[in-house]
């Protein structure tokens, strides 16, 4: 049971720390530029999903800061998802017109709605942007070109100012990307599934919002672009930077911050995003994991024990039903057998009558033993009964005087003749115990009875009763001592058992220490025996808690 | 066994054509009482009947005159039917019967709960059916005496 409960939780934890863990890895051995850009497009994308135009929006500030900026751009590699972008570039670039000029409309888009199918040709998509406000016209070309000779990425075309138009200027953004198959079916993919969010490797570049695949087209080109004096730098567009300093544009999305480095100066000009090193990732994939593992630990160690703890629970529920289900059962049983027993012994004592009549010993003896052997199952029937009951019985706990009720008791057990002749001696007790009346009688009568029944030996039966509380607790000690027989240290557990009598020459049961034992442990004290062993006596000893109140109002 | 029996009044039987009638669905109850009923001085008639639903129909016979009103009832309690907690209600309830006395015959000294509901129906007494027969004796010549 425990182990079947385990497991569906201990696989779960296992599967998710080694995710994460073989996940962290993965992306430690991947291009750290390339895992950083997979894990923002997937954030980003999501974010897309979730926030829709206000996203676009922010991005496009970025990319507008960043087209007006720089009069030219190169692109020198586009990868497919550039070329998916920019084939997108019609609706987008007049966003970014209209985010350019304040107040700008976007005339005549052409082509638009061209047929999809009929692409093979290179294009040119003209936007112009009227600016009413500063009377600047300025008109971006967009130039497709479909072009089957640029190889797998493209080729570079210089986007420069081509020409300028009243006061106005017209950038020229040409592009030229290999057209293959799969392209063209991403493509007609990407004007259906636009705005989904994302999906595995190239269908997830493919449902890249727009916007998002503009931002791909920075991204990606940032590896390659060449800049002016000018800075990409948000923050301070105006101010000129050395032609020798590195150059940064910054983008946040999500939570992360993008810093593509920009280096004019250097042979090679390369823009590339700081690297992680990879003894870094390595290191915070294994933290990772071993966060994982301690948290799995903990969660399943926790989980083992509430599970123990509320089998625990269980088993003590079910074991104190069993109890009270055996309780009930010899309570009915002894119950119950009792009337057949009664006809039997009843019968029996009618035959004795008869055989009394025929002058029969032998058969007299044998009705007798019947009569005798039923009798003592009913002693024991009776015991049995009064034994359940004692662990049945509601408990009525009230303050209480022991000094009463002890002296009720050895008034009553007097009566006996027996016990006539016997010296009880009660020494110091308690005014006031918290206990139940009927019950502590009970302890009281079945104790005394057992000392003065065993110290009948001694030729001058002595029994006693005292009680005492050691300073610093809450409990009485009763001690009930007689100067009898004494018990063997080796039994003197054995005769709180039910049913277990160490001496046979007595009558009785050998319920009756059982029934106190119940009745003590009812009310939370303890209950043992301390004798100087054969000869000796024998104290009982058990403690009651003390009633606080008494003390206060004596 | 000084708990086995105890009768709150005196109860009497000095009108010797009255019955004391036993309801009691055990026939070796009945053969054991009666057997030591014969023994003892008292000499009413004694008669039984089987359960509660006998009983109260024997009640009817002795409102319409045709049999005597009993001195004593001897109540078991267990039985089929009607038991005896519910007979005695019911004769009870009728005033003609209000002052018939009741001995409830309790099955165990144990049955606390039985002794007390008994008292509560409005029995007189009980006697808790002995595992000796002679207690039976003891009985009947308390109700003599």
């Amino acid at each position: 049971m425990l182990t079947g409960l385990k497991r569906p939780g201990a696989l779960f934890f296992v599967l998710l720390a080694s995710l994460l863990v073989t996940s962290a890895a993965f992306l430690a051995f991947l291009k750290i530029d390339q895992a950083r850009m997979h894990a923002a497009f997937a954030s980003g994308a999501v974010e897309a999903a979730a926030n829709g135009a206000s996203y676009a929006e922010r991005f496009f500030d970025h990319i507008v800061e960043y087209a007006a900026v720089s009069p030219r751009l190169e692109f020198s590699r586009i990868s497919p998802v550039a070329w998916l972008a920019v084939a997108d570039l019609l609706p987008l670039a007049s966003l970014i017109c209209e985010r350019i000029g304040n107040e700008t409309t976007v005339l005549h888009p052409e082509h638009d709605e061209r047929p999809r199918s009929d692409c093979e040709k290179d294009e040119r998509l003209p936007v112009s942007l009227d600016t009413p406000a500063s009377g600047d016209v300025r008109q971006i070309d967009l130039l497709v070109s479909r072009n089957t000779d640029v190889g797998a990425h493209g080729q570079a075309i210089a986007a420069a100012p081509s020409g300028s138009h009243e006061s106005g200027q017209i950038m020229s953004l040409a592009i030229e990307v290999p057209l293959t198959a799969t392209h063209a079916i991403i493509y007609e993919l990407d004007r259906t599934v636009l705005l989904d969010s994302f999906r595995p490797r190239r269908e997830r570049a493919a449902g890249f919002t727009s916007d998002l695949c503009l931002f791909l087209i920075v991204v990606e080109t940032s590896l390659q672009v060449a800049c002016d004096e000018r800075s990409f730098a948000s923050s301070d567009t105006a101010q000129p930077l050395s032609q020798d300093a590195d150059e940064h544009v910054q983008f946040k999305t999500n939570g992360t911050v993008w810093d593509i480095v920009s280096r004019p100066h250097a042979a090679n000009p390369r823009v590339g995003v700081t690297e992680t090193p990879f003894i870094v990732m390595a290191g915070t994939a294994l933290l990772c994991g071993l966060i994982c593992w301690s948290v799995y630990r903990s969660l399943v160690r926790n989980r083992r024990l509430d599970l123990q703890n509320r089998q625990l629970a269980l088993l003590l529920a079910r074991l104190e039903q069993q109890n009270q289900d055996l309780d009930q059962f010899a309570t009915m049983a002894a119950h119950d057998l009792q009337a057949p027993l009664r006809f039997m012994v009843n019968q029996a004592h009618l035959l004795e009558m008869d055989i009394e009549e025929l002058d029969r010993p032998d058969l007299q003896a044998i009705v007798e033993h019947i009569i005798a052997q039923g009798g003592r199952m009913h002693e024991l029937m009776l015991d049995l009964l009064a034994f359940c009951r004692a662990g049945q019985d509601e408990m009525d706990v009230v303050p209480i005087n022991p000094q009463e009720l002890i002296n009720n008791e050895i008034v009553k057990l007097k009566t006996n003749k027996d016990y006539r002749h016997s010296e009880v001696s009660v020494g110091d007790l308690p005014t006031s115990v918290l206990a139940d009346r009927r019950k502590f009688a009970l302890i009281i009568s079945n104790l005394l009875d057992n000392a003065m029944k065993f110290s009948l030996q001694n030729e001058i039966p002595r029994v006693g009763i005292e009680a005492s509380r050691p300073a610093d607790t809450e409990l009485w000690q009763f001690v009930v001592s007689d100067n009898g027989c004494g018990i063997e240290s080796a039994h003197r557990e054995r005769v709180f058992r039910p049913f277990n009598r160490l001496d046979t020459t007595h009558e009785g049961t050998g319920v009756g220490l059982a029934i106190v034992r119940k009745l003590v442990e009812r009310h939370h004290g303890k209950i043992w025996i301390t004798s100087a062993g054969s000869g000796g006596g024998t104290s009982v000893s058990f403690t009651l808690p003390n009633n606080p109140a008494a003390e206060l109002h004596p | 066994m000084t708990d086995s029996m105890s009768l709150d009044i005196p109860i009497d039987l000095s009108d010797s054509d009255r019955p004391i009638v036993m309801v009691d669905d055990e026939e070796l109850d009945y053969v054991s009482a009666y057997r030591f009923y014969k023994r003892s001085a008292l000499a009413n008639p004694f008669v039984r009947f089987e359960d509660g639903i006998a009983f109260l129909e024997f009640l009817e016979s002795v409102k319409r005159g045709e049999n005597a009103l009993p001195v004593l009832v001897l109540m078991d309690i267990n039985m089929p039917r009607m038991n005896g907690f519910e007979a005695v209600k019911n004769m009870r309830k009728d005033d003609y019967f209000s002052d018939v006395p009741v001995v409830a015959m309790l099955t165990s000294s144990t049955d606390t709960k039985d002794k007390q509901r008994a008292y509560e129906t409005g029995v007189s007494g009980y006697l808790v059916k002995p595992f000796n027969p002679r207690e039976y004796a003891t009985f009947f010549e308390s109700l003599a005496a």
